[in-house]
């Protein structure tokens, strides 16, 4: 065919020429590109920037370059070890039990059985309450005096207990909320997972002599599993980002127990007015979350190549 | 190894009757197959055979025994899955051996991480090992063992679905359209390789097909299914020389058997037949069993539309003469075919023709007299 003849061609036998060419594909992704860009490469460059600067919220372009020197002071220092600490409890915490009932809900509510939509939308509705409104909601109900949970427990005979304001008990309570409102999101998406279990498999295991148990040993859980990874990671960085549900509860109190690295970065840039060290703060998080998400890729990675092999 | 029973078994979900109430008696070692196109109701059947879909109306009983209520685990039974049903996660071998550590794990060891310690011990089990490598053998899967069947071609998942099928040994060995996912070749093949198996383990085999000739070369009985009611119960000869009604007739053979329908038209051929025969008779004749003649010679006049090669003989399609609206086939020798808009005469050899009432369909047995 001659070049005459290409400009005749319909206009999807051109773009799949042009796409052999290799400038289709470049164009194409040259919009998200640009956008990631500007709202995420440049400010984490200027990122990187600022936290080797002394720059103060006062003067934030101003800063003077200091090298690695925030680096040294935050890891030299005894704040961050007790903030990774944090951040680890409050992550593993709400990651763990918002999975555990999240799938567990969503087997129960996957059943057949009556009022089983309505169940299903009751269980829904903590997702749909804006976080800041939920923790407002909380707050009523963990207060020390007139809040409904040590209202329960006197009831009970119980003594009351200082929630959000004694050592233990704050991160506890951070940890139920946050963990309240993720388990309507994993519910429904495993619910999904759950709803394309290959029934043939599932009634081959039932003729093979496995109990109920055994079904969802073998069959449900491996089916299930690449879903429950994915919700994993999905919730490790929601919650090595949660700020406003600890800002609303406890802003990182009391004593610092319940400071995550957020509320860390948010106190250092905002309050200290440091924002070299929010930013050192700020790479120190972004590191974690990037190494969670490789580790999470090649997990997967592995467990695809498995599968054909 | 079962006798099946079938008391006036049906089954409706909802106000949709899918299976109406029928009598049927399998004997222990049968090869059964259930026959009839797609919707019939034959996989819901075998369903409830198997217990996964429950039984309307009637009992079904195996050796006397009502099972209706018995869990699918109870009823010793195989079952092999159109999808094959294997699952994904494990190795052949954890496939083939799944049966086995079944029957071995009690209901809380398969709680997570146990169940995967336990099945590790089990699968180190000598008795497990041995019945494991042993069917793989047989079956040509060794070299395919540790592999998982997303790595497998669709033939070596039907040889691992049909290896953990046989690993329990158990009584009744249910397969659902096992071949329909297979090419050609593969197929034939295995057809052969599944009729050998059940000559040798003797058991009592119920196979679900759409495919007329895996019903022909397989059964030892055979139920033809359609729209919910069972149409003929018998061994493939029954059904293939004399079946019960126009739907069996129509449905069993490639190309089927030519139904002509005497009760209308006033060629001068079919007056003729009509004192033979009466007025309200279809004529039902194998292709096989026509011979086609000069015009003149023979008893139905007709005109050659198409001819087929295939093979070892042709299929001729001849339009009958006041019959425009259907085509009698004719299977030849190769020799002896006619040529396209050749006007022709067939020949029928009576004596293995059907004859069916014209109103209701059904078999009617009529003194032949041509």
């Amino acid at each position: 065919m001659t070049a005459r003849a290409d400009a005749k061609e319909p206009l999807r036998l051109r773009l799949v020429r042009s796409a052999r060419n290799g400038m289709t594909p470049v164009m194409l992704l040259a919009g998200p590109f640009i956008f990631l860009g500007v709202m995420i490469i440049w400010p984490l460059i200027e990122q990187v920037w600022i936290s080797l600067t002394d720059a103060r919220l006062t003067n934030p372009s101003a800063g003077e370059f200091v090298g690695l020197q925030n680096y040294a002071t935050a890891l030299s220092g005894s704040a961050l070890p007790r903030v990774l600490l944090n951040t680890m409890v409050y992550t593993v915490g709400t990651t763990v039990i918002a999975l555990v009932i999240g799938v567990l809900a969503a087997v129960v509510v996957n059943m057949k059985f009556a009022g089983n939509s309505v169940v299903k939308a009751i269980l829904a509705t903590p997702w749909a309450i804006p976080s800041v409104a939920a923790a407002l909601i909380w707050l009523w109900m963990f207060s020390q005096s007139r809040g409904v949970i040590n209202r329960g427990l006197e009831a009970l005979g119980q003594d009351g207990i200082a929630w959000l304001t004694s050592e233990p008990w704050a991160m506890v309570a951070v940890i139920a909320v946050t963990a309240w409102q993720a388990v309507p999101f994993v519910m429904l998406v495993t619910l999904a997972a759950l709803k394309s279990v290959p029934q043939e498999t599932a009634e081959a295991s039932r003729i093979d002599g496995a109990p109920r148990l055994g079904t969802f040993q073998w069959v449900i859980w491996p089916h299930i599993l690449p879903t429950v990874r994915l919700l994993a990671i999905l919730q490790v960085i929601e919650a090595l980002r949660k700020w406003d549900i600890i800002a609303v509860l406890t802003q990182g109190g009391p004593v610092n127990s319940t400071n995550t690295l957020v509320i860390a970065i948010q106190r250092q840039a905002f309050e200290y007015q440091q924002l070299g060290m929010g930013a050192t703060y700020a790479i120190i998080g972004i590191t974690i979350a990037i190494v969670f998400t490789l580790a999470y890729l090649l997990l997967e990675r592995r467990e695809e190549k498995k599968n054909t092999r | 190894m079962p006798r099946i029973t079938f008391d006036g078994i049906s089954k409706s979900f909802g106000d949709t009757q899918v299976l109406d109430p029928f009598d049927a008696d399998i004997a222990d070692g049968e090869f059964l197959v259930l026959l009839g196109p797609s919707g019939c109701g034959k996989s819901t059947l075998l369903r409830m055979i198997a217990g996964l879909t429950d039984i309307t109306s009637g009992t079904l009983l195996f050796d006397d025994v009502p099972v209706n209520h018995a869990d699918v685990r109870k009823r010793d039974i195989a079952f092999v899955f159109q999808s094959y049903a294997l699952y994904p996660q494990m190795t052949v071998r954890q496939n083939i051996a799944f049966p086995l550590l079944m029957d071995r794990m009690s209901g809380w060891q398969h709680l997570p991480i146990l169940s995967t310690l336990i099945r590790a011990r089990l699968m180190r089990d000598e008795r497990v090992r041995s019945q494991v490598n042993g069917l793989a053998e047989q079956l040509g899967l060794t070299a395919y063992l540790d592999r998982r069947p997303g790595a497998l071609s669709g033939g070596q998942r039907q040889r691992v679905a049909l290896a953990r099928s046989l690993v329990r040994d158990p009584s009744l060995y249910l397969l659902d359209e096992p071949l329909s996912n297979l090419d050609a070749k593969l197929r034939i093949q295995m057809r052969t390789d599944i009729a050998a198996l059940h000559r040798e383990v003797g058991k009592t085999f119920v196979y679900v097909t759409h495919d007329q000739i895996e019903a022909m070369t397989m059964a030892t009985k055979i139920i033809v299914m359609d729209g919910g009611k069972i149409q003929q119960i018998g061994t493939p000869d029954d059904i293939y020389d004399r079946p019960a009604n126009t739907t069996v007739a129509r449905f069993v053979g490639s190309p089927p058997m030519n139904l002509v329908d005497l009760s209308s038209g006033d060629q001068q051929w079919r007056q003729s037949l009509r004192r033979s025969y009466g007025d309200g008779t279809v004529v039902g004749f194998r292709p096989e069993n026509v011979r086609i003649v000069p015009s003149g010679a023979g008893i139905m006049p007709g005109t050659v539309e198409t001819v087929e090669r295939t093979g070892p003989e042709s299929i001729v399609a001849i339009t009958l003469d006041g019959h425009a609206d259907s085509r009698t086939y004719a299977r030849v020798p190769n020799d002896m075919t006619p040529s396209p808009a050749e006007r022709v005469s067939l020949d029928i050899d009576m004596s293995s023709s059907s004859f069916f009432d014209s109103v209701t369909g059904e078999r009617t047995e009529l003194p032949v007299t041509a």
